[in-house]
């Protein structure tokens, strides 16, 4: 099933463990965001690198969000994409 | 459209005879519903206990029948507002964040519920409120800023021997006018109403008061359209001044859990083992 | 008026089975089908009462209406609700706004789980009220810190005993904690003397409002569908009851009338909408509309109001001066089980 909607899924997904790697506050649990996200980030950029590497394929990550839920804030590129799609999505149905 | 329906409703009666002892089993064995009699509140909270009070009234908006406000049997605060502007008055003027702020914020029609008329002591000076008595001569004004022990009034304000603001860095007359008890003073000696305590509160949390400028930060009820008639919720009646420092909002009641699965005695079933 | 027929309903399977039902309209379409239907028909009270029931049962779906058979349904409505509740009932059919788009935004760093929120929303939704109680917003309550990643932690995370046995299940982090946010270990049926606990965040639930609803998609009928205003609805009279978008959504956000409503006629809430809080029957879905009986003339919806902490923002996605653009653009925002590409138009966010 993963498999089958990737094209449309890849937009806001496929980058996003690139990123989250990258800016190393990417993966943020929100109750850390709760009680102070700033503690969290510097010892989580290494572990968070290596379950990046770990969960390369999509249906080995899609199993694990499935099975139990990160919170994950958004940059500011992601939800400048969100808002996009939701207006793009909002204005084919309207038309 | 209709007409599949229609072939669908046909085809159920084919099971309608198991259908039926099902359902007719179901309502004879489900408890008998125990009908809460639900008394009506009229003393109600709406944000800060003890702070933000406000009266049920039936009728207020007659079109529907709504009082004012409804609330919670429970914890008597507000869950619900018939009339959201109900004893308002507009907020004032808000000056603009910055020159180049031509908006000057969504104030067009902010209301607040005013909190002057809340300074009553004992019902002592309806009109005159704290100067009553606080006019320089019953009472003399107070020579400087430095903190002493207050004698009087600890019924009022219930933490005036421990005020938890600032990290012991200021006292009630950095933000109490010595000389206008009706008002408070910001650090240049300007005089603002308790209507607008956000007038001062922003002098130092200038972050939050520019997030709540722009309805990020605090509570709005009323239109939801930019531009729209909202009642702004200003600092005070959310946040405790005097004792912020341990409680950002004060714990509250909790309103009563969802009603258990049927079958379930307790929510054990959550608990980590 | 859903109680006159029982007592004379002689449909095939015995008088006393058929008294025992409570055989509302949508029971009898159901099951007893057409002809029984017609039996029963003979022996109610006033003929136009029959009449008004007879044409609820076989009205087609509300988009599918001309102007003037909506005018006839919503006038049948509000007599009939207004004589079940005893008080003038309006029942709107304001269409969408033009150039709205709704988003709703939720501070769950300001949350304290005090679950106003949820009752306001029943006293605005003429939910249910007990047996069963219908709540469409639920809050759930977690553990703060759910960062598996702190220094204490690195080295634990081995399978450990429980009271349920040995399980050496690990998924991310580490079988202390686990990686993220579980809401396997969600508490929903807390009753703390105080909330906000130390230690405890909440996180309320209700529709999400998807840009892309799963439960849109499901509906064999299409009695549930998009708004142009973005809100997903439910025409009641339409739905079938076979539950399918339950089952599609994954947030749990719909709710079953498996009983006949209890709504104390003091309580109902006379201000409704077609699509929004007019009382449902047993047997359909509901879920959150963001009040559209209210949004939809400019009011912010109940459970925004109740919050008392303000966590809540709600506003139009397409202006980018209102509250919940401002939000999206200046505060840390994330959405709930986004991996699904629902596209969600409810969104968390903290400071």
């Amino acid at each position: 099933m993963a498999r089958k909607h990737t094209d449309e899924v890849d937009i806001s997904r496929r980058r996003f463990f690139g990123k989250s790697a990258r800016v190393a506050g990417g993966v943020v649990a929100a109750g850390a965001a709760a009680s102070g996200v700033s503690k969290a980030v510097s010892a989580s950029s290494q572990c968070a690198s290596r379950m990046v590497a770990g969960a390369e394929s999509d249906d080995h990550r899609q199993g694990r969000l499935m099975m139990q839920k990160q919170m994950v804030i958004m940059s500011s590129d992601e939800k400048q994409q969100m808002l996009e799609e939701i207006i793009r999505h909002h204005f084919d149905e309207v038309g | 459209m209709k007409r599949s329906m229609q072939f669908l409703v046909a085809a159920g009666v084919a099971v309608a005879g198991i259908a039926v002892v099902i359902l007719a089993q179901g309502s004879v064995a489900g408890p008998a519903p125990a009908k809460e009699q639900q008394q009506v509140v009229t003393d109600c909270v709406e944000s800060r206990v003890g702070y933000t009070d406000i009266t049920r009234k039936e009728q207020a908006v007659p079109e529907y029948g709504y009082p004012n406000v409804k609330c919670s049997p429970r914890t008597h605060k507000v869950w619900w507002w018939g009339d959201p502007f109900a004893d308002t008055i507009p907020m004032g003027d808000m000056p603009a964040l910055d020159p180049n702020d031509k908006s000057k914020g969504d104030f067009a029609h902010a209301v607040v519920r005013p909190r002057e008329p809340h300074l009553q002591y004992f019902n002592m000076f309806p009109d005159k409120h704290c100067e009553g008595c606080h006019d320089g001569e019953n009472v003399p004004f107070p020579k400087n800023n430095i903190p002493r022990e207050l004698g009087m009034h600890q019924d009022i304000v219930e933490n005036a021997l421990d005020l938890q603001h600032g990290r012991g860095a200021i006292w009630c007359l950095d933000c109490h006018s010595a000389k206008h008890r009706n008002k408070l003073v910001d650090h240049r000696g300007r005089l603002i109403s308790f209507n607008q305590p956000q007038k001062l509160c922003g002098k130092c949390h200038g972050q939050i008061y520019a997030d709540w400028r722009r309805g990020i930060h605090g509570k709005r009820i009323g239109s939801w359209k930019t531009g729209g008639k909202k009642r702004w919720w200003v600092c005070t009646e959310c946040h405790n001044p005097h004792t912020v420092q341990i409680h950002r909002f004060d714990p509250i009641k909790p309103e009563a859990p969802p009603e258990l699965p049927r079958g379930m005695n307790n929510a054990d079933h959550e608990l980590k083992y | 008026m859903s109680q006159q027929c029982s007592g004379h309903c002689h449909c095939g399977k015995g008088a006393e089975e058929a008294e025992s039902i409570d055989t509302t309209r949508r029971d009898l379409l159901k099951y007893m089908g057409v002809a029984a239907m017609a039996g029963a028909m003979a022996e109610a009270d006033s003929p136009e009462a029959e009449a008004a029931t007879f044409k609820e049962w076989f009205q087609t779906h509300y988009q599918l209406m001309t102007d003037s058979e909506k005018k006839a349904c919503i006038a049948r409505l509000e007599a009939r609700y207004s004589e079940e509740y005893g008080k003038h009932v309006t029942v709107s059919d304001a269409p969408p706004l033009k150039g709205v788009l709704f988003g709703y935004a939720l501070n769950i760093q300001k949350c304290i789980g005090c679950r106003t929120c949820v009752h306001a929303c029943v006293q605005e939704n003429n939910q249910s009220r007990y047996d069963p109680e219908v709540q469409w917003i639920k809050v759930l309550k977690m553990e703060k810190g759910g960062d598996s990643f702190s220094e204490d932690k690195r080295e634990k995370g081995y399978p450990e005993h429980s009271a349920i046995g040995d399980h050496g299940v690990q998924v991310g982090g580490n079988a202390y904690t686990p990686a993220g946010v579980s809401l396997e270990d969600s508490v929903r049926y807390y009753d703390p003397e105080k909330v906000p606990e130390d230690g405890s965040f909440y996180f309320p639930v209700q529709c999400q409002q998807c840009e892309k609803p799963p439960c849109v998609k499901t509906c064999p009928v299409r009695a549930t569908f998009r708004e142009p205003n973005g809100v997903v609805v439910i025409d009641y009279n339409w739905c079938i009851g076979c539950r399918m978008c339950q089952l599609a959504c994954p947030y749990g956000a719909r709710r079953f009338n498996w009983g006949e409503p209890n709504l104390p006629p003091e309580e109902m809430n006379p201000k409704t909408h077609y699509f929004g809080n007019r009382p449902r029957m047993r047997g359909v879905m509901e879920k959150c509309t963001f009040c559209l009986q209210r949004t939809r003339e400019g009011r912010m919806p109940a459970c925004l109001e109740a919050c008392p902490v303000g966590a809540r923002k709600f506003g139009n996605l397409l202006d980018p001066q209102s509250e919940i653009r401002q939000v999206l653009a200046t505060k840390r925002v994330f959405r709930f089980k986004e991996e699904f590409n629902t596209y969600p138009k409810f969104f968390y966010f903290v400071d």
